[in-house]
This record gives structure tokens, C-alpha cells and sequence, in this order.
């Protein structure tokens, strides 16, 4: 490589002046015949329309949503397609919470799919947001394929913050497309239970694109329609709840708007600081190598995990007392800094080390506090107790006790 | 970059200029925040996607960028597990690893010479990865830095003092005798003695 300086790197270890001036030197030496591609900002346009269109089939744009609402920090995207196949608007189907909303009346024939749960951080204060989607006459697979599911969208801030109303929700939506061809989008403001609801009737076009052409530069043809009900709920506690329901049939969305109950507390135990006392050392336990078998005490399955952790402690046992646990995620409020997404089940954010092989990501060879792993943490009620699950344990130390379970 | 005076037109087209004007810079940035090209092409990918939704709000682009830049690249670091742990039965195919398992890669064959400063990079926690980069790449101050990654100045210094005493724990036989040279990286060249 042309721009790399051999010779700054090489001295990296003089005093530490001179070693922060050779590391300037050896960072732009590194990159300095990276450069964008001339036409990148183009190529973005084009996928954004192009990714757009995706969001929008879905009925609700939850990732979008959090783009919003929290800015500047990732959220999961998903490719969905568009479709407007209409859902039999009959009573029944499952009852639903997410967050402490719960919908009392879906489509006979869904089944749920594609659940997520993401946590973002503005201003050090975290936000949850869940989603789930329904696929129709429970055909999964139809519903990747063509996008002809409804959804449900939940925005939660963890303390008594408001989440967007109905007019900056609108004002969003209307900013963020107004160049995109082929999309055309309709609000209406409408009512749920009385509440200003925004209702978005988007129609999405396939785009029909020649080989080689990008993405955002065919035409676009044969026009379908999503709908999507956006509202907030003041909570009578203090604090909102952002909730949104989307869909192809614009009579079922209302109605399952209409039967959801966002009014119920947050998800949790009744008794969340011992179950958050309970969760936290339960954390710690299970990623002290040095406590060996007994970090089983603390897991899900510990039958399940005791032959590969024995195994491990026979052949390599450096390797698993190197596990160690570092702390929890800096939640400037410590209180939130265990999600409960049920009476039952609740995620953490943890630091941790592990030996892994160089070359992962985040390799942590050395197992020290230098190379932590930053990851969610998931635990259930296992007989009363709280327990890590043993997908989150071997996620973790799969290189350190080969066999760990993995599914 | 910070506007003076009025406030800039926020359109398409001034979008792709700002792209066109700063992309590199960015995309540089992004490089050291993955540890590679191809992961520091689609995380600044990703930001773009996202700024150009909020491009009309956006008072600072490069500030807003470089922030979304590192708060992204934190948040894929922490996703590596994730992809393996659904949280709640996720039956949708996993996150993307943020890098390859296969670690760096060769881009025309250059990257051994920079796999000994990215590799260094990689060992370090994402926030202290991103002090070390905003601070000795970016040349921001800590103040700064405090207020892109919303921390207070002194998680800055101690972000940036371990960090830099690990990369000098990681780099430091590269000054070496020669037989260290060899054992830590055996493809370099014309290294002094």
C-alpha cells in the first residue's frame, strides 16, 4: 500500500508525545489512498428510494421510527415487500403485549413472526422499541415474500419522557418523502378511542428495472396499497407511549387500533428491584471463569451445559477462567438498565470478556478488560430464579467451551 | 463543518455535494471505526442512508455524521453475540457481522502493510476505539469529543489513555529487535533495525 508509513508505526513506543504524534502520522499514512466512490451520494439517493418503498409495504415503518425518534443511533432494518391482499376482518386471533400495550383483536388466521425488540440510548436515557409482525392465514413464508402481513409498532421511552405526537409523526413522514418516485402517500387525521390518530395510506409501486440498472431507476408499475395508524398515549402515570399498527386493509388496521390497551404499567415483575438484584448477580456469576462449574448455578439448562463445560475444563481450563465479567452498560439511570419484557423475561446490557479466536469480531484473545464484548443479555425464570438463557451464555463463550449449544 | 451565517439549503442535490465533499474524510473515519474497508464502506453506507432521512433537520453534517458514524459502529460491535442469541424468539435471519470472521480484508493485496494499525484497532473496546480515532485521526479536541459521544470530558481521557497504552502494548514490538519484527509480523519490509 503506497500510503502507509512504515517508519511512524515502527516508533510507536518512544515517549508519549512522540508517540501520539507517530500514531497521527500512521493513522492518515493508513488510509491515505482511501477514497469514496465520485457518484457515492447518488448511489444513496437511489437506495433510499429503492429502501423506502420496502418500509413503507410493510405498513409501518418501525425502522424508520426509531431513525426518528432517536437519532443517530442504529436500529435494525428488514426487507419486506409490498402487497395488497386484504385480511379478513373477523374476531378472534391471539392476544398480544408489547411493552405493556396489548391488542385485544387481530384477524382470524395470524401468526406471528419476526419479532424484535431494540434498545437505543438518547441522552444516556434508553428507548425500547417492539415490534411484531403477522403473517396472514399463518403462511410465514408467503409474507417474506411478498410483504402481505400487518404489524405492530411500540415505542417506549424508559422514563416519563413523550414520544412524538401525531403532527411531528406527519411532519417526519411528509419530509423524508417528498422526492421519492413512485411513492405516494395520503394522511388523514382520524381518531382511535377518541385519541388524534394519524392514518397513512401509502401506494407502492413495483419497480421494474432492466439488468444492470440500479436500484431507485426503473419504473415504477402497478400501484398497491398499505395503510398504517400511527397515535400517542398520554399515560396517566406521567410519560407516552408511541403505538402503531399496520397493514393492507384499512378497516382491520382501525380495528386493531381500537382494541389495543396501552394504559398497562411497563412489563415486569411485581417486585422488579429484587428481580433486577437477582438478574445482576446471576450476570456476574455466569462469566467468573474462576468459579468454573459454578457458574452453571446460574444458567438456564445447567445439565445441558455441564458436559461441555467439564469437557472444557479438562483440556483448556486457562481458556474458560479467562471469562470474566466487566459491568453492566453506563445507564446514567441505573434503575433501566434491566428491560423487562415480561414477568418472565427481561435483557441487560452487560460487558464481558471471553477468549476468541483472533480475526472475530471483537476478538478478545487475551480475555482482559482492554478487548470487552458489549452485548444484551437475556434471562428467564427458571423455578422462581432468574437465569441467563443458554443461547446468551455459549453466544459468549462458545470459544472457550467448544460444544456449547448454540440453538 | 459547522454553518456560519445562514442556514445551508438541505435538498438532494446538496447532498450529494456534501457526499462528494467530505465523503472520503468520513469514509476514512469509518474505516478505523470497523477495522477494515469493506465494514468501514457499509457502516458509512448505513449513516448515510439514515441522514439523508433527516438531511432537511441536519444544522452540522459532518458533526451529525461522524457521530451517527461512531454510535453505529458501537452499537454493531455489541450486535456480534446478538446474531447468535435472539432476544426474544427471533425467527428472522440474524444481524450482519459488523466483520468478517475472516478478519481484514485484502483489498489488491495491500492490506498487510495496514493489517499491524487496523488489527491494533480492532483490539480496542468500540467507545475507546472511537476516542483514539475522533482524537488522533479526526484531531478533535476532548471537549469535542465529549460532546460527539454525549460522555463526560474525563471518560474521554480515560478512554484515551487506555486506549493508547493498549495500542502501545499491541504495537509496541514493532520497534523492536529484528527477531520481534519477524515473530509479530513476518511480511514486513525494509523495517529499520
Amino acid at each position: 500500500m503506497s500510503g502507509f508509513d512504515e517508519q511512524a508505526v515502527s516508533e510507536l513506543t518512544a515517549g508519549d508525545e512522540a508517540f501520539e504524534r507517530r500514531l497521527r502520522a500512521a493513522l492518515a499514512a493508513t488510509v491515505a489512498d482511501v477514497e469514496l466512490a465520485p457518484l457515492a451520494g447518488a448511489a444513496v439517493l437511489a437506495d433510499r428510494r429503492a429502501q423506502r418503498r420496502r418500509w413503507v409495504a410493510s405498513g409501518i415503518a418501525a425502522a424508520a421510527a426509531v431513525a426518528m425518534v432517536v437519532g443517530g443511533v442504529t436500529a435494525t432494518t428488514r426487507d419486506v415487500g409490498g402487497s395488497d391482499r386484504p385480511a379478513p376482518a373477523t374476531a378472534g386471533g391471539p392476544r398480544e403485549t408489547l411493552f405493556g400495550v396489548s391488542v385485544g383483536w387481530l384477524p382470524d388466521g395470524l401468526a406471528r413472526y419476526g419479532q424484535t425488540v431494540i434498545t437505543a440510548k438518547q441522552q444516556a436515557k434508553p428507548w425500547y422499541l417492539q415490534t411484531v409482525n403477522f403473517a396472514i392465514d399463518g403462511d410465514v413464508d408467503r409474507a417474506r415474500a411478498t410483504g402481505s402481513y400487518y404489524s405492530m409498532m411500540v415505542l417506549r421511552p424508559s422514563t416519563a419522557s413523550p414520544v412524538p405526537d401525531v403532527d411531528a409523526w406527519r411532519e417526519r413522514e411528509t419530509q423524508s418523502d417528498r422526492n421519492l418516485e413512485g411513492l405516494s402517500e395520503t394522511f388523514e387525521r382520524v381518531t382511535v378511542n377518541g385519541r388524534d390518530a394519524l392514518l397513512i395510506r401509502a401506494e407502492i409501486g413495483s419497480e421494474v428495472r432492466s439488468a444492470g440498472m440500479p436500484a431507485g431507476s426503473g419504473q415504477i408499475q402497478t400501484p398497491r396499497v398499505a395503510y398504517s395508524l400511527y397515535w400517542r398515549v398520554d399515560l396517566a402515570g406521567g410519560g407516552s407511549v408511541g403505538v402503531g399498527v399496520g397493514g393492507p386493509d384499512r378497516a382491520a388496521v382501525q380495528r386493531i387500533a381500537e382494541s389495543v390497551d396501552a394504559d398497562g404499567p411497563l412489563p415486569g415483575p411485581a417486585d422488579r428491584a429484587t428481580a433486577a438484584a437477582q438478574i445482576r448477580a446471576a450476570a456476574q456469576t455466569a462469566f467468573d471463569g474462576t468459579r468454573e462449574l459454578d457458574m452453571l448455578t446460574a444458567l438456564e439448562d445447567p445439565q445441558r451445559l455441564r458436559p461441555p463445560l467439564e469437557s472444557a475444563l479438562a483440556t483448556d481450563r486457562d481458556s474458560v477462567r479467562k471469562t470474566k465479567f466487566l459491568g453492566f452498560e453506563d445507564w446514567a439511570d441505573r434503575d433501566t438498565e434491566v428491560m423487562f419484557l415480561s414477568a418472565t423475561e427481561a435483557v441487560v446490557g452487560v460487558r464481558v470478556a471471553a477468549v476468541a479466536p483472533p480475526g472475530t469480531v471483537s476478538s478478545v484473545p487475551t480475555g482482559d478488560e482492554s478487548t470487552a464484548i458489549e452485548t444484551d443479555l437475556r434471562f428467564v425464570v427458571v423455578d422462581g430464579e432468574w437465569k441467563l438463557t443458554v443461547m446468551s451464555w455459549c453466544s459468549i463463550t462458545q470459544f472457550a467451551v467448544p460444544g456449547c449449544p448454540m440453538q | 463543518m459547522p454553518d456560519s451565517g445562514a442556514r445551508a439549503r438541505r435538498d438532494d442535490r446538496s447532498f450529494e455535494g456534501f457526499v462528494a465533499d467530505r465523503g472520503s474524510a468520513l469514509l476514512r473515519t469509518a474505516v478505523f471505526l470497523t477495522g477494515d474497508r469493506q465494514g468501514g464502506e457499509d457502516l458509512l453506507q448505513d449513516v448515510l442512508l439514515r441522514a439523508y432521512r433527516r438531511w432537511a433537520d441536519v444544522d452540522d453534517p459532518e458533526s451529525y455524521l461522524r457521530r451517527a458514524l461512531v454510535n453505529a459502529s458501537v452499537s454493531r460491535a455489541r450486535r456480534w453475540p446478538r446474531g447468535r442469541e435472539q432476544l426474544v424468539a427471533w425467527d428472522e435471519p440474524g444481524p450482519d457481522l459488523a466483520v468478517s470472521p475472516g478478519g481484514l480484508v485484502d483489498v489488491a493485496g495491500r492490506v498487510g502493510d495496514r493489517h499491524d494499525l487496523l488489527g491494533a484497532l480492532r483490539q480496542l473496546p468500540p467507545r475507546q476505539r472511537a476516542v483514539i480515532v475522533l482524537r488522533y485521526f479526526d484531531d478533535l479536541s476532548e471537549a469535542e469529543i465529549a460532546t460527539e459521544l454525549g460522555c463526560g470530558a474525563g471518560t474521554v481521557k480515560t478512554h484515551a489513555a487506555r486506549g493508547l497504552s493498549r495500542l502501545r502494548e499491541l504495537m509496541g514490538p514493532l520497534a523492536g529487535s529484528p527477531a520481534a519484527l519477524s515473530a509479530t509480523s513476518p511480511t514486513r519490509k525494509g523495517m529499520p533495525t
